[in-house]
């Protein structure tokens, strides 16, 4: 069955882009700390 | 236009596909917490008074259920469509924190080992297989870069987990109190994290295709090869295929399984020693290679085409080691990089595994047939640890030391390797007798998994179009409109191993 019409229709460019952006940070952000974590246990390596 | 049926949701017209990576990633980066299971151990251990082989015994269960819940719920998923598969997930893998947690505020370990184990590992299992297919679909031009994205995700859940439950650990405190507490915040968080995945998940539109892509005619795609997953298991591909995830498995494992203690020992007695706090950042840095690998090496692949790739992965990967054998102990940065080299090959090959399946055996069941081929996973898991604890312990009983402990289990590894990329170079295009009755027979030439660039572009062709139509007419393909092109994206469900095992559980 259809949705509403905007549903129908998608997200508007704007909608898209803010979509696209908190979903990106959503999953980026954490994964950027961890990267950060990795990074400083990383250096004991060649320190 | 929008279309429910069920839990599933095809993608209106705007949708823009690169909202589908990040709700895969918010699957898969959760459920690779996995992977960082060891940060529990000793606090489990010391609180219960367990033993080392107890408090593996979740991941282990979980490793298990996942593997089971991958192979045999690709059904399930087919006909239920992605996003009621990551509810599932979501779901299960919450719960089980959440059980857990219920069973160290009892003091009753079973209940984690259920919670964690059985009902968290059917969350990794469908949640692995949930969202890759439809990624597959999204992408149609680029299928290696698609599950190299997903199962990326799988492969650094643990970048993430590892650092923030020591942090919750460190909060909470290492009592069976404190560890419920952190369990308990596990499962809260996951559920919330990925939810995302389950709101923002689309299944393509039938016909649609990336802007300016155009797909190439039908009888040049080998996507029009369809191929079922009981005359797979009888081709000499899928055996072929076999051994090569086997032995390339059961290489990484070889660096993978005993990666902290192997730096200490290749820089004993050397001006550069590797103190153990140290060689828990070479532990981290392999996953970030396993990882990187999973995403880079595959979408490569979209352009060498498969069997090249594996190429690369047998080919240098053996070299690899001979490097790691006789250079190994003259660098450290040399021996971590070399490492991380045959790492990233390690995890690129479970990536590009599926893309592979889909140039030989098309799209038709190619799920249930990777769910098969993870029995390749299972004797490598076994397989490799096997030799080099062995190979290493009774080198020590007989008075070697440093890297010498190291020398032949590294030397049956490179034979592995050369074994394996010999039975790649013996992958042909699967016998039209093997593919399903109706078919093209032209369909045999494009199944050539010695692709090309070009070749890979024409295979693509295929893309959402026109394996919609296909499997509009086969069996599976339940009613029309949504449910029909469900049926048709979880077609290609993929199930990844069941468990490459991660470096920090391993070590």
């Amino acid at each position: 069955m259809s949705e509403n019409t905007s549903e129908q229709q998608g997200p508007s460019p704007l909608q898209t882009r803010v979509l696209l952006a908190v979903s990106w940070l959503w999953v980026g952000v954490p994964f950027l700390i961890g990267v950060y974590q990795l990074a400083v246990k990383s250096a004991k390596l060649f320190s | 236009m929008t279309v429910r049926n069920g839990f599933s949701v095809v993608a209106p017209p705007t949708w823009n596909r690169w909202l589908v990576p990040p709700a895969a990633l918010a699957i898969h980066l959760s459920i690779g917490q996995a992977y960082a299971w060891s940060v529990f151990k000793s606090p489990l251990e010391s609180s219960l008074n367990i033993s080392g082989t107890g408090s593996a015994l979740p991941f282990q269960v979980a490793i298990f259920c996942l593997g089971l819940s991958a192979a045999f719920g690709g059904r399930l998923v087919e006909s239920r469509g992605p996003r009621w598969a990551m509810l599932v997930s979501t779901i299960s893998f919450a719960a089980g924190f959440l059980i857990s947690a219920l069973g160290m505020s009892l003091g009753q370990f079973w209940l984690v080992v259920l919670g964690y184990g059985v009902v968290g590992g059917i969350g990794l299992g469908i949640g692995y297989i949930a969202p890759v297919s439809t990624l597959m679909k999204w992408f149609p031009d680029r299928p290696g870069l698609a599950t190299g994205i997903a199962i990326m995700g799988f492969g650094g859940g643990a970048i993430i987990a590892s650092p923030w439950s020591t942090a919750m650990l460190s909060a909470f405190g290492k009592t069976t109190t404190g560890i419920a507490e952190t369990f308990l915040v596990h499962g809260l968080a996951y559920g919330v994290f990925m939810l995302l995945g389950v709101l923002l998940i689309r299944v393509p539109a039938p016909g649609w295709a990336p802007a300016g892509w155009t797909p190439q005619a039908v009888a040049e795609s080998t996507s029009s090869i369809k191929v079922s997953a009981n005359n797979a298991i009888r081709t000499p591909q899928f055996w072929l295929l076999w051994i090569v995830l086997c032995l390339n498995v059961t290489a990484g494992i070889g660096i993978l399984e005993k990666a902290a203690p192997m730096i200490q020992d290749f820089f004993e007695g050397t001006s550069t020693p590797v103190a153990a706090a140290a060689a828990t950042g070479f532990v981290s840095l392999l996953s970030l290679a396993n990882m990187l690998g999973r995403f880079v090496w595959s979408a490569l692949s979209d352009r060498t085409g498969r069997k090249n790739i594996y190429r690369l992965y047998l080919g240098a990967g053996a070299l690899a080691y001979l490097v790691l054998l006789f250079a190994g102990t003259s660098s450290v940065a040399l021996f971590v990089t070399v490492a991380m080299l045959v790492l990233s090959f390690y995890g690129a090959g479970f990536a590009t595994i599926p893309a592979y399946l889909k140039d030989l055996f098309g799209v038709y069941e190619v799920g249930a047939i990777h769910g098969r081929l993870l029995t390749a996973w299972s004797v490598a898991g076994v397989l490799g640890p096997l030799i080099v604890d062995a190979l290493a312990d009774s080198g020590e009983a007989s008075g070697a030391s440093g890297s010498a402990l190291y020398t032949t289990s590294f030397l049956l590894m490179t034979g592995f390797l050369v074994v394996g990329f010999v039975a790649n170079e013996l992958i042909r295009p699967v016998a039209a007798k093997y593919h399903e009755p109706g078919e093209a027979g032209a369909v045999e030439a494009a199944g050539s998994a010695d692709s090309t660039a070009d070749e890979e572009s024409t295979e693509d062709s295929g893309g959402a179009a026109e394996e919609s139509d296909e499997e509009s007419g086969s069996d599976s393909a339940e009613d029309s409109g949504a449910s029909s092109e469900d049926a048709e994206t979880e077609k290609a469900a993929v199930t990844e191993s069941a468990g490459d095992e991660p470096a920090s559980d391993q070590s």
